[in-house]
């Protein structure tokens, strides 16, 4: 058995590891479970006794936070529908049509994946001055309806159908609509699912762009409503922050823990290279 | 009506040519393969016809008419394909009247045709399997449905069997023919196994390097071959292929010389350097034969064995009935000139054959 | 494998639209505007010609921004590159159980919002009541302001980003080991290969295109996931401390409304992105041995 305690050695490090990336998301749970007393001096015990739900029950009454709730999900639900439609289109004119300079224009797509946010923000806001979408879901919603992230991991799964499959469809007569609906689509479905989840994670999750353009706080999302939240340091109202920080939290973690293996895949599938 | 006719195809990819002008007629209701080792383009010449590859140049025509620029969904064929193609996310039933449906045939048809195909192929029970669910055998089966059910006048097949073990090979080859024989479609048939091919065909392509080498019937691209490559492919062992010097009605193999029988003399009239393709089961072990040779190896299978005989540094084949005489050592080797073919031996082509007296060339 | 071009272009369209008026619209909207003085209000733009680029690439600030940019790159390099690179070969290799729980604890906190994470270490890190300041007293050491002081705040930030990108790096890293056939490693153990050697003389080849990969968006992504907290929790302060090339681009839009300099940053950091991914492409990716 000396393996097994050549492997022991190495689960240090991995817990160490699994500590400090756990221990901030247990404390942040347990600190917006306790009353300012026990924030203060009990501030290491993740155990909060007795628990309390005040600082919950104060954000919920002393802020719009259904609204902020409300916000956030029609703008990471309507983003998210139109990303995987327009990715799954893209990608497959990508695999079922040969046309020039096919490579160009699947790799300027991508690039624009790589282009820093805050080169893109200036003029984005006041083209939506000008459609008169500042302080409107949709022109948050607007930039993000493409994405190359999304063409690429559409594409990286279309390509696993084997190319025969469509061949036959095509030869029964079936029109490319049909085939992607009727063929490619049913195979693909769990990976849409994923890229699905996987964008209304990142786009609930969205603080800089919304930012500029939501300014009236009715029209906040949950993370610009944390920014209210940071008072000058040395505030005191971390336990509502913190229940904050725990709501915006809650979509993406449940999420997470239920579609663990859907999200995993996926994200261990984007650095694969095609 | 139904036939197929290719005139002066090309198929080139880039600089690559893939099918060199090839022009071929294919008859209707016939059984034709096209045989070749990979790479050889008959593949290419079958999704030509599928209209899955563009032709390059020249023309296709089926049924009387030019098809280049018909789209493959409207040239009413049917396709097996070697990996099956088929729908995992679809019942055996719902993969077989996929076509159907596209093609918006009302209900009660596409349940009578499918019940009809999944009868003809045994399939019945299975309609609501998912591909997943069934053994090699039963896919291919539910493929060959898939492409009977459309009920189309060409009926395409790339290696349909290639996936399939020895047994069920055999008798996925007889119930091909079964099925042909229900509809008499158009058949094309794509294969680099020339088993199938000997048995399943009315008639078949040789094609080597995009060039079609020979297209007839089995029996003569076996007793006939076109060139020395026809004459290796098919066969198992191949065709022996052995060095002669031709001069005044005199064969020399080796040191040996013999006579050459008067009609044979007229065909090698003009001819030195020739190559005498002789099957392995065709030479019989004789002290006074043409051949002069030396046994290096045997192999028995029980009903049969191969002997290896070095002859002049060339390796020929005799097979010989499983039981009989031991023979080893230097032995002479004899053949019919019935049984041979003769080739040039720079240009590798058939000089041609002697059939009821008559010189056939 | 289709004719009909036409039909592609249909699919395509959709994204095409998107990409033209919110990505590639801007960026020559910015080339345009770096030309220009204005402060997004005003109707009156005036012509500076290059006065901008000249400002810009002349003033102290500049090398403040590049300083800053550097620091925070090296150091999410060395959390956000060389940890996950290490940990996924134990993961990958070196260990039997609990891979599953490993690797579905620590992706856990790329599924948070970085603004969540900036308000959870602003707690953290706070001097006076935070929990790190309690650790830092068992050791009678006084918990410095982490974001009040020079550097130190570069530091905080990047490791706000490690916590949250850590996870998600490290899962890409472990498909690229997965993907290295274990026989290999097998075959190298027989040779009584030590753990070090496997990973040099295997790993690193045979993973070197994911790496790249990581590598790339560590440092493309990175210095925008650094956005959130600096704009949360520094604004840039103290005294630029925290700013950087593509913070520096917002400042001057939308804090100091001088579009022109905005502009010019923002060109200024394309080219650099540009220069880094032709970088990238021309000189690693050349001696990459690829997986597939």
């Amino acid at each position: 058995m000396k393996t097994d305690k050549k492997e022991l050695m190495w689960h240090i490090p991995l817990l160490i590891a699994v500590f400090i990336q756990l221990w901030p998301i247990v404390f942040m749970i347990s600190t917006s479970l306790k009353d300012m007393d026990q924030i203060f001096q009990a501030t290491l015990n993740p155990l909060p006794f007795p628990p309390t739900f005040d600082n919950y029950t104060t954000v919920l009454e002393d802020f719009p936070l259904l609204t902020y709730i409300y916000n956030t999900f029609i703008i990471a639900a309507g983003t998210t529908a139109m990303k995987v439609i327009t990715s799954v289109l893209a990608a497959f004119a990508f695999i079922y049509y040969d046309f020039k300079y096919k490579e160009t224009i699947f790799n300027s797509m991508l690039l624009t994946f790589f282009i820093p946010v805050t080169v893109l923000i200036m003029p984005n806001y006041l083209l939506m001055s000008k459609l008169n979408l500042l302080n409107h879901p949709l022109g948050v919603m607007l930039p993000a309806f493409a994405d190359g992230m999304g063409i690429f991991l559409m594409r990286q799964t279309m390509r696993g159908i084997p190319k025969a499959l469509l061949e036959a469809a095509i030869l029964d007569g079936a029109k490319p609509f049909v085939i992607l609906r009727r063929v490619i689509l049913p195979l693909i479905k769990p990976s849409v699912i994923a890229v699905a989840i996987l964008f209304f994670i990142n786009s609930w999750n969205e603080y800089f762009w919304p930012l500029l353009v939501l300014q009236d706080k009715d029209m906040y999302t949950l993370p610009l409503a944390l920014q209210m939240f940071i008072s000058a340091e040395g505030g005191s109202e971390w336990g509502i922050a913190m229940a904050v920080a725990v709501l915006t939290s809650l979509p993406p973690l449940i999420l997470y823990v239920f579609c663990q293996k859907f999200i995993l895949n996926t994200f261990m599938q984007s650095g694969v290279k095609g | 009506m139904n036939s197929i006719v290719f005139k002066d195809v090309c198929k080139s990819y880039g600089d690559a040519k893939i099918v060199k002008s090839l022009n071929l007629e294919i008859n209707e209701g016939e059984r034709l393969i096209l045989l070749g080792p990979s790479g050889c383009g008959k593949s290419t010449t079958l999704r030509m016809i599928a209209g899955l590859e563009e032709i390059t140049s020249g023309e296709l025509i089926m049924g009387g008419r030019v098809i280049n620029d018909v789209p493959p969904g409207e040239r009413n064929v049917a396709m097996v394909f070697q990996s099956y193609a088929l729908f995992p996310h679809l019942s055996v039933w719902d993969n077989i009247a996929f076509g159907l449906k596209i093609q918006k045939l009302g209900e009660d048809e596409i349940k009578r045709r499918t019940m009809e195909a999944l009868k003809i192929l045994n399939l019945q029970g299975y309609e609501n399997r998912k591909p997943k669910d069934l053994s090699g055998g039963q896919k291919q089966r539910v493929a060959l449905c898939r492409a009977l059910v459309k009920q189309s006048p060409y009926f395409l097949l790339d290696e349909p069997l290639s996936n399939l073990d020895a047994q069920l090979r055999q008798q996925a080859r007889t119930e091909l023919v079964r099925i042909h024989e229900i509809y008499k479609p158009t058949m094309i048939y794509v294969t680099h196994d020339q088993i199938e091919a000997m048995t399943v065909a009315n008639r078949i392509v040789v094609m080597r390097d995009g060039i079609l080498q020979q297209a007839a019937t089995p029996d003569v691209i076996y007793h006939h071959p076109a060139n020395t490559f026809v004459a290796g492919f098919i066969g198992s062992p191949a065709m022996n292929i052995i060095s002669g010097y031709y001069s005044s009605g005199k064969l020399k193999i080796g040191d040996v010389v013999s006579d050459v029988p008067e009609l044979w003399q007229k065909l090698l009239e003009g001819h030195t350097d020739v190559l005498i393709g002789i099957r392995p089961e065709h030479l019989k072990p004789a002290a006074d034969g043409k051949i002069k040779g030396c046994v290096s190896y045997q192999e028995n299978t029980g009903n049969q064995r191969t002997v290896t005989v070095n002859v002049n540094g060339e390796t020929v084949f005799v097979t010989l009935p499983g039981t009989g005489a031991e023979i080893s050592g230097n032995i002479g080797l004899d053949f019919n000139w019935d049984e041979v073919s003769l080739f040039n031996a720079e240009t590798k082509e058939n000089i041609g054959y002697v059939q009821k007296g008559e010189i056939v060339r | 494998m289709e004719k009909n071009k036409w039909h592609a272009f249909l699919f395509l369209l959709p994204s095409i639209f998107f990409f033209v008026v919110f990505s590639y619209w801007p960026l020559l909207q910015n080339l345009y505007l770096s030309f220009f003085s204005w402060n997004m209000v005003s109707p009156n733009m005036t012509f500076v010609g290059i006065e901008n680029y000249t400002a810009v690439l002349g003033s102290e600030e500049l090398i403040k921004i590049l300083a800053n940019t550097v620091v925070f790159v090296a150091i999410m390099l060395v959390l956000n590159f060389v940890l996950p690179y290490l940990f996924s070969f134990v993961l990958g290799h070196l260990i039997e159980r609990g891979k599953g729980f490993y690797r579905s604890t620590l992706f856990m906190p790329a599924t948070l919002s970085l603004a969540v994470a900036s308000i959870l270490f602003l707690w953290i890190y706070n001097p006076l009541a935070g929990p790190l300041s309690i650790v830092l007293s068992w050791f009678d050491l006084e918990s410095p302001r982490w974001f009040k002081e020079n550097w130190l705040v570069i530091f905080a930030i990047c490791t706000i980003i490690g916590w949250k990108v850590f996870g998600y790096n490290l899962i890409v890293m472990l498909a690229a080991m997965l993907a290295v056939p274990k026989e290999m490693i097998e075959a190298a153990k027989l040779e009584n290969a030590s753990n070090w050697q496997i990973f040099k003389q295997i790993i690193v080849p045979m993973t070197s295109s994911t790496a790249i990969y990581v590598f790339t968006i560590t440092v493309v992504f990175g210095l925008q996931y650094v956005l959130v907290p600096v704009n949360m929790l520094t604004q840039g302060g103290p005294d630029q401390g925290s700013s950087n090339l593509v913070y520096i681009i917002y400042q001057y839009a939308f804090v100091f409304f001088q579009t022109g300099k905005s502009a010019a940053f923002a060109i200024i950091t394309m080219i650099c992105y540009i220069a880094f991914l032709l970088f990238r492409t021309k000189y690693l990716e050349k001696k990459v041995y690829y997986e597939n």
